[in-house]
């Protein structure tokens, strides 16, 4: 079944990627639009959103707006333009707790408009913590082979032409 | 400027992994560039330096900077990314004729022992000559730049943070491989005439207007992902692939034309004679010397450290610091982390101690605070006896160690700032004692297990206090810095500057430095954990291999201590956490200790295979200790905050990056002990077993990390 999620995740979902990942959704919100970005698939654990808000007629980036992001009804976290790379977007780190459907909330404060916008995410279950870290396990093994090569070709001695 | 322009230009990507590699990559070259220069004047021009470090400049440019951040919005951002890859950075790199010059940089027993049986495997250079042979070079160019610009494959690169990595390497890989005949890299010979290089251009300039004019003239989006991302600034996506290919097209051709246009201009220009400056016949002497690098020749650090009262300054601070923790742990609040004796020794002494400890070397020891009231005790007290000879081993030590580890889990040390100023007042009252009573530095030598951790663990430091010429010795009569002399005090642990080998036993008192009327001994770099492989008796002595076994063991026994299974299962039995301990410190090492000797059948060299564990010990106790101090380093503000009214109060959550350091400390760990198993033992059959037992040692480290962590003494969140 998870798998079949997954599955539907990967046909359903827009993927384009941005600072934070994928685009999730985009909403119009008063003069702006507004976009949030994930990565894909969305796995339970610590995820970081982005959120990029434009203005509705020139698409310029907002920069001085207030952006708070909360899951069902859980905490409203802060976004901030200092956690992102990309500093034309708010970003912030959340903890998904359980796999599927959430309602996904971003509340946009600026001098000329307060509102929020909505949407759905699919979020899948989690990976391994460990396989996040793949790279680091297979320092060891690939020394050890270097390592082996060098042992075999220093007892081989001196190659012939 | 404004605000959007300036936001677009902060957007950089400080990767501290990328910063390293490219800076030690800086480095390396540096240093072979000015021995080559000095060698070859002509060949190495300060240009070739500038060319390198540009393509350097480019390739950081290219990976973290605005430009990586925008090129998934944008892909004329995307395409210039491309094109530094491309274009810039591995003609730039090639430009620098780096081979040599890398290799000369290199450390010398790395070229040797570790490059060198590469060089001269004569399959690898038959690899290498057929992949730099122009035809394979122009095809891995032309393949990789017509692959990746394939629809379907760009966007899995757009989809796919790894898979975009793997788009990066083949563009940089083929990119080297393309540039490689055309710079004619020394000292490579030439494959083709240089005037074939002219075509060979051009013909990859075809290539790359033919793939800009199918961007630059679509009547629609090539790559969907493009027309998803919000279109910043009004840009449409078909304008973006049309100045996209713009890019691709004029300044692409820039690059591949003008090379073809100089290579044009040389062959048509008479040849010049090869006579203005040759090679020097040998390197300056100062070049040629293999003298090992000296922290005591660095400008003011070594003007410190030879400041004859450096150590009584600092032991002065860390005796105050010490006081401090005395007053608070017995007066303060009984609540660890609002306490400096709960805060100061176990967040941040032991975190700073073991970095020290990588970086350097047995730093705390030049610094103890216990030794301090040493000569106050010589006054008060005879100091006449000899520490007596029965007890001239490590044993006092070891079996101090192994009850510390035991109470700091059975009575929460760490949980105590009573307790833990009582283990201070116990220290300064043992070692006045020891000391008043016994001459030299018995109390450092055989009492203290605070010593012993940082002995053992310094055997794998970069920096050893070392004679710096062994001949000067030979004629010494004197032997001031055993002995001492009238005006400085010789080594109190009883090492001999000429037969001393690593740290064991070495408190980085500098007092040999001192005395040697010579000046003949310094803090000199050596290869971390060499020491390990002398066949020495000492290695041999049990006392030292049942310290250093608990020391490895306790790594991890104590590190387990703190994750959430174990203390489940310790909370549920009342002797549990002596039954831990003695298992884990005493009867499972003995064990498997046992078994691993048995099956290797070589006792003669058990004690040198466990000594061979100390890096992947060290290793565990890194990124024990590193953790609370990454993840805990802001917990002395609430303890100012209570004692002088200052910190904020408001904490951040813990780095991300420090599990990802703590297995790459466990890598290195067990890589080192796995090369220290492998040269000890010298037969797969004797190393087998030791090298298994690293390796379950490992596979526990990394189950520890990836536990749920008590944080202990410190303030969350």
């Amino acid at each position: 079944m998870r798998y079949l999620a997954l599955i539907s995740l990967f046909a359903v979902s827009p993927l384009a990627f941005a600072d934070g990942g994928a685009v999730q959704f985009q909403r119009d919100a008063g003069p702006f639009i507004v976009t949030v970005f994930a990565p894909a698939p969305l796995r339970v654990g610590p995820v970081d959103f982005s959120v990029l808000i434009q203005s509705r007629g020139t698409l310029e980036p907002v920069l001085d707006a207030r952006v708070s992001i909360q899951l069902d009804d859980g905490v409203a976290l802060h976004a901030t333009r200092d956690q992102a790379q990309n500093k034309l977007l708010y970003a912030t780190t959340m903890d998904l707790h359980t796999a599927g459907r959430h309602s996904f909330t971003a509340a946009v404060k600026s001098a000329s408009y307060e509102g929020r916008v909505a949407g759905d995410l699919n979020v899948a279950p989690p990976s391994s913590v460990a396989a996040g870290y793949r790279g680091y396990f297979s320092i060891p093994p690939l020394c050890m082979i270097i390592f082996g090569l060098r042992e075999w070709l220093l007892r081989r001695g001196p190659s012939r032409r | 400027m404004d605000s959007v322009a300036v936001a677009v230009f902060e957007s950089w990507r400080l990767d501290i992994r990328l910063l390293l590699v490219l800076l030690a990559t800086a480095w390396i070259y540096a240093r072979g560039w000015k021995r080559l220069r000095a060698e070859r004047p002509g060949r190495y021009p300060a240009w070739r330096l500038i060319a390198f470090l540009g393509g350097l400049a480019a390739l950081f440019a290219a990976i973290a900077s605005p430009i990586d951040a925008f090129g998934g919005f944008l892909l004329e951002v995307h395409m210039l990314q491309h094109l530094l890859l491309l274009m810039i950075a591995p003609p730039l790199l090639w430009l620098g004729q780096p081979v040599l010059a890398l290799l000369r940089g290199a450390p010398r027993w790395v070229l040797k022992d570790w490059i060198g049986p590469f060089l001269r495997w004569h399959a690898l250079r038959r690899i290498g000559r057929a992949i730099t042979h122009p035809v394979m070079s122009w095809l891995a160019m032309a393949l990789a730049m017509i692959a990746w610009h394939v629809p379907a494959l760009y966007e899995l690169g757009l989809h796919s943070p790894a898979w975009h990595q793997v788009q990066h390497a083949c563009f940089f890989s083929a990119a080297l491989l393309f540039w490689w005949p055309v710079i004619q890299v020394w000292p490579s010979q030439s494959r083709w005439p240089r005037a074939a290089m002219i075509p060979y251009l051009i013909a990859a300039d075809i290539v790359n207007t033919g793939l800009s004019a199918v961007l630059s003239f679509s009547d629609q989006a090539l790559y969907p992902t493009y027309q998803l991302v919000p279109r910043l600034w009004g840009i449409s996506a078909l304008d973006d692939q049309a100045t996209a290919g713009a890019i691709m097209w004029v300044p692409g051709s820039i690059a591949f034309l003008l090379p073809a246009v100089i290579l044009g201009v040389q062959a048509f220009s008479p040849r010049r004679t090869p006579t203005t400056t040759r090679t020097r016949a040998r390197l300056s002497p100062a070049l040629e010397a293999k003298r090992p690098w000296d922290l005591l020749n660095v400008p003011v650090i070594g003007s410190i450290l030879r400041y004859r009262y450096f150590r009584r300054v600092a032991q002065g601070v860390m005796f105050m610091l010490a006081i401090a923790i005395v007053v608070d742990g017995l007066l303060g609040p009984q609540v660890s982390p609002l306490n400096l004796a709960g805060v100061l020794p176990w967040t941040y002494w032991r975190g700073f101690a073991v970095i020290a400890l990588l970086a350097a070397g047995n730093i705390f020891c030049m610094a103890c605070p216990f030794t301090l009231p040493r000569d106050l005790g010589r006054r008060i007290l005879p100091a006449r006896r000899s520490w007596p000879v029965w007890l001239r081993s490590k044993w006092i030590a070891a079996g101090l160690l192994a009850a510390y580890l035991w109470s700091y889990e059975a009575f929460s040390l760490w949980n105590s700032p009573w307790w833990t100023a009582w283990i201070v007042i116990g220290y300064f009252t043992t070692a006045f004692i020891v000391d008043g009573l016994f001459q030299g530095a018995s109390f450092c030598k055989y009492v203290c297990p605070i010593g012993q951790f940082h002995f053992v663990q310094s055997l794998v430091s970069p920096l050893e206090v070392k004679t710096r010429e062994p001949e000067v010795c030979v004629s010494c009569r004197t032997h001031d810095c055993l002995h001492g002399n009238a005006h400085q005090r010789g080594c109190q642990l009883n090492l001999f500057q000429p037969t001393k080998f690593g740290n064991f036993d070495c408190t980085f008192c500098l007092h040999c430095v001192h005395a040697c009327p010579q000046g003949n001994v310094g803090v000199l770099a050596t290869i971390p954990g060499a020491s390990l492989l002398q066949d020495r008796r000492l290695f041999q002595r049990a006392d030292v291999v049942a310290l250093t076994a608990i020391l490895v063991f306790g790594a991890f026994v104590n590190a387990a201590g703190m994750t959430a299974p174990v203390i489940m299962w310790m909370s549920q039995w009342h002797a549990a956490s002596m039954f831990y301990y003695a298992a884990g410190l005493v009867a499972g090492p003995t064990i498997l200790i046992w078994l691993c000797s048995r099956i290797a059948r070589s006792k003669a060299l058990t004690g040198r295979c466990i000594l061979a564990l100390v890096p992947l010990g060290f290793s565990m106790w890194l990124a024990h200790f590193s953790f609370h101090l990454v993840t805990a380093w802001q917990t002395i503000l609430p303890v100012l905050n209570r004692l002088l009214a200052i910190g904020t109060g408001e904490y951040s959550g813990a780095s991300a990056w420090i599990t990802s350091a703590q297995i790459l400390s466990l890598d290195f760990g067990l890589i080192a002990t796995l090369y220290l198993t492998w040269r000890i033992a010298g037969r797969v059959r004797v190393a087998a077993p030791w090298a298994v037992l690293a390796i379950a040692l490992y596979a526990s480290g990394i189950w520890i990390i990836f536990q749920p962590m008590q944080m202990r003494g410190m303030i969350m969140n």
